[in-house]
């Protein structure tokens, strides 16, 4: 059987074959894609940096101003006040600690000496604030009580160290007495300023109070009176 | 053949060489010493707050003395010495232990072992030494209680040196040097340190 569709006047064209359009393909090179990453990333930290550095600024303008103002609340005359202050305390303090008590040292000497040597003369001398050096002129009726004597010295606490000089021996004869026989030294004592410190002891009924003062006897005691101002606070108790 | 577009890829390399060499480069720089300047002003910030501080507290610390151990403390050291009324003291001092009262002398400011030998040395730091003397009789006790009285005076009234000897009569005579003290207002490295 014909095939009916051979019989159409319309030209038989062949099976259609799908004609091959050229698609639009672009290639991108790797180099391209770099450059306009490194472009871009650069532009973008530009940017940024920019306005951290702005950032920045601002800030240490803002810490330059808070450090002015801290610095400028800080006041020289207080300062100067703790400073001396502080340094007043200080002295007076160094001063306190190095005080020390005279009647102790008397009161160590009548302890340390024996009833038969007899104290002709004494001195006494600070050196700087570490001892005191007591020089004594002693007689006494022998060597015996000498030695005692040093020995005595020796034992006392308080007495640091003991040095016995110019060691001599009299004879001497008043009236119708027997000849008496006197032994003279000098004993040279070091005693510590720490050995024999001011206890300060509370103030009792008995002490003084400057009232009024006998003006006639002050202006001859001070023979190189001088009439500056006076800062001490000195005229109530002793 | 070479691509066009070749030669604007190569041209924004160099442009971004560019901007990181002339720009990018410098402000890093220019941030770290920025951020170095912020951390100095901090530090130093933080460093005037701690001394600020410090110095409040000893102000309140020394506010809280009392007046009259202000007062105390003056007396004890005081700016400068009025020989007239230390002369009068020790007068009166004398009268009340019983001593037979002989002579007074201000002698003067004693030059401190400390005292600087040339302008180049440190100021000495302790307080200014003043020197008395005084010349008394009296009898053993009396002068014990001499003793007992100047200790307990409120200001100090140290014993430099001190000679006894036996008088007529079974008294004693006292030649007395005594040293009292003014403040030295030498503020010195140590204490500004604190």
């Amino acid at each position: 059987m014909p095939d009916p569709s051979n019989n159409s006047f319309i030209p038989k064209r062949g099976p259609v074959t799908r004609s091959t359009r050229g698609t639009f393909s672009r290639r991108v090179y790797v180099f391209t894609l770099i450059s306009y990453v490194f472009l871009f990333a650069t532009l973008l930290a530009v940017g940024g940096m920019y306005f951290y550095t702005q950032h920045l600024k601002n800030q240490l303008d803002a810490e330059i101003v808070a450090f002015n103002k801290e610095t400028n609340s800080f006041s020289k005359e207080n300062m100067q006040k703790v400073l001396t202050f502080n340094s007043r305390l200080k002295q007076a303090s160094s001063r306190l600690d190095k005080s020390i008590s005279v009647t102790s040292i008397f009161k160590a000497l009548e302890a340390a000496t024996i009833n038969t040597v007899e104290i002709e003369d004494l001195t006494l001398a600070r050196v700087a604030d570490e001892k005191y050096i007591l020089t004594a002129s002693i007689n006494t009726d022998s060597f015996d009580s000498t030695i005692f004597q040093r020995g005595e010295y020796n034992r006392n606490q308080t007495i640091d160290q003991v040095t016995i000089s110019g060691l001599q021996k009299t004879v001497v004869s008043e009236g119708n007495d027997p000849k008496q026989s006197i032994v003279s030294f000098t004993a040279v004592l070091d005693i510590p300023v720490s050995s024999v410190p001011y206890r300060p002891v509370p103030q009792t009924s008995s002490s003084i109070i400057i009232q009024n003062p006998d003006i006639q006897s002050i202006e001859s005691a001070s023979t190189e009176g001088n009439t500056g101002a006076a800062a001490v606070v000195n005229d109530e108790t002793l | 053949m070479i691509p066009k577009g070749l030669f604007t890829q190569i041209g924004a390399v160099i442009v971004s060489i560019g901007i990181i060499v002339t720009y990018v480069k410098p402000s890093f720089a220019e941030i770290e010493l920025i951020q170095n300047d912020i951390a100095l002003y901090q530090k130093e910030r933080s460093s005037v707050l701690a001394v600020n501080s410090q110095l409040s507290s000893l102000v309140a610390q020394m506010q809280s003395v009392s007046i009259d151990d202000q007062k105390r403390l003056l007396a004890y050291l005081p700016d400068k010495i009025d020989e007239l009324y230390i002369s009068r003291d020790l007068l009166i001092i004398a009268q009340s232990s019983g001593v037979l009262y002989k002579d007074m002398k201000y002698i003067g400011k004693e030059e401190s072992s400390k005292s600087r030998k040339n302008i180049e040395q440190p100021l000495p730091e302790g307080p200014i030494p003043h020197k008395f003397s005084l010349s008394v009789e009296g009898t053993y006790e009396q002068i014990k209680n001499l003793f007992n009285l100047i200790a307990r005076s409120n200001y100090p009234l140290e014993v430099q040196g001190a000679k006894i000897t036996k008088t007529d009569g079974g008294f004693l005579s006292l030649d007395l040097d005594l040293v009292t003290y003014s403040f030295n207002e030498v503020i010195t490295d140590e204490e500004i340190t604190l």
